[in-house]
């Protein structure tokens, strides 16, 4: 029928994947991280995410691949920073040196978004083509007057065009 | 379940070639793309009816077999046609939120300048123009 897709979050330092089922960012290199019990203190940052795309099923070609953060509010001092089509590298909680930007907030200024292999499309069945997209690096940032309590929703989109 | 749409390519020799055939095979739109040269007709399809086409030889777009588009004078037309699909990621989970249908084509004028013309239809079978 169409490609499907499944997001994928690696971490640490042997690069571990997974498929996630959510986003949640936190002061712990971990995958799908539980909000409550893993809190981040005003001021610091959460351990960088990197996340891709993989595509499975078939289809001719995908391009046009876009990410930015759809919807969600920031609170006083709160920022996610991004960074696209990078290398992995293991998460730190630091400032990020890779995601130095804010991420994109409209459409119309989202990430462009690359194949693994550094192409703008990924052809099915071509030799090498791994069905991932590059990575995406995101850190949520805070200051010291950031409100203490849960941050707001953010939606991440991510589009793509498919024949 | 989304409303998916089903192309369907037809060649100047009068060969059909259904995204899906008789026996459920997918063909991949690769197929259609070797042939495009050969292309006299495009159209995507729904279970609800719903058809778009796109005749390559007279440059006219049409909507359920009514002309929605026709412009005269067009050469060197060429199917423009892809899903854009939008998946969407946050605290609580991962979705595949929407899918949209585009199919039109650019064309040459009588002045030798490009245009495009793209239709897109969701899943909600609402249509769009785009030029």
């Amino acid at each position: 029928m169409s490609a499907s897709l499944a997001w994928k979050e690696s971490d640490l330092v042997g690069e571990v994947v997974t498929t996630i089922t959510n986003l949640n960012f936190g002061p712990i290199d971990d995958p799908n991280i539980v909000v409550a019990s893993n809190t981040i203190k005003a001021g610091e940052h959460s351990y960088e995410k990197y996340i891709r795309v993989l595509f499975t099923g078939t289809w001719t070609e995908i391009s046009n691949m876009k990410f930015w953060k759809s919807a969600g509010a920031y609170k006083t001092a709160e920022t996610v920073k991004t960074a696209a089509n990078v290398n992995f590298a293991t998460p730190v909680a630091t400032a990020s040196a890779v995601a130095t930007v804010n991420v994109p907030t409209t459409e119309g200024t989202a990430l462009a978004i690359n194949s693994y292999e550094g192409a703008a499309v990924i052809t099915y069945g071509a030799p090498g083509v791994s069905g991932y997209s590059d990575y995406i690096c995101l850190q949520l940032q805070t200051g010291i007057t950031t409100e203490a309590g849960l941050a707001n929703v953010k939606v991440f989109t991510f589009s793509w065009d498919e024949q | 379940m989304l409303n998916q749409f089903k192309w369907q390519a037809q060649l100047k020799t009068g060969q059909i070639i259904n995204q899906f055939d008789i026996e459920g095979k997918e063909h991949q739109f690769k197929e259609v793309q070797d042939k495009f040269n050969d292309l006299v007709y495009f159209k995507i399809m729904n279970e609800q009816g719903i058809k778009i086409g796109v005749n390559l030889t007279s440059g006219e777009i049409h909507l359920n077999d009514q002309v929605i588009f026709d412009n005269s004078k067009k050469t060197n037309i060429r199917l423009i046609y892809f899903s854009r699909h939008i998946a969407e990621l946050n605290e609580f989970k991962v979705e595949k939120k929407e899918t949209k249908n585009f199919i039109g084509f650019q064309y040459l004028d009588q002045d030798n300048r490009n245009h495009k013309v793209l239709f897109s239809i969701n899943s909600n079978n609402q249509i769009g123009i785009h030029e």
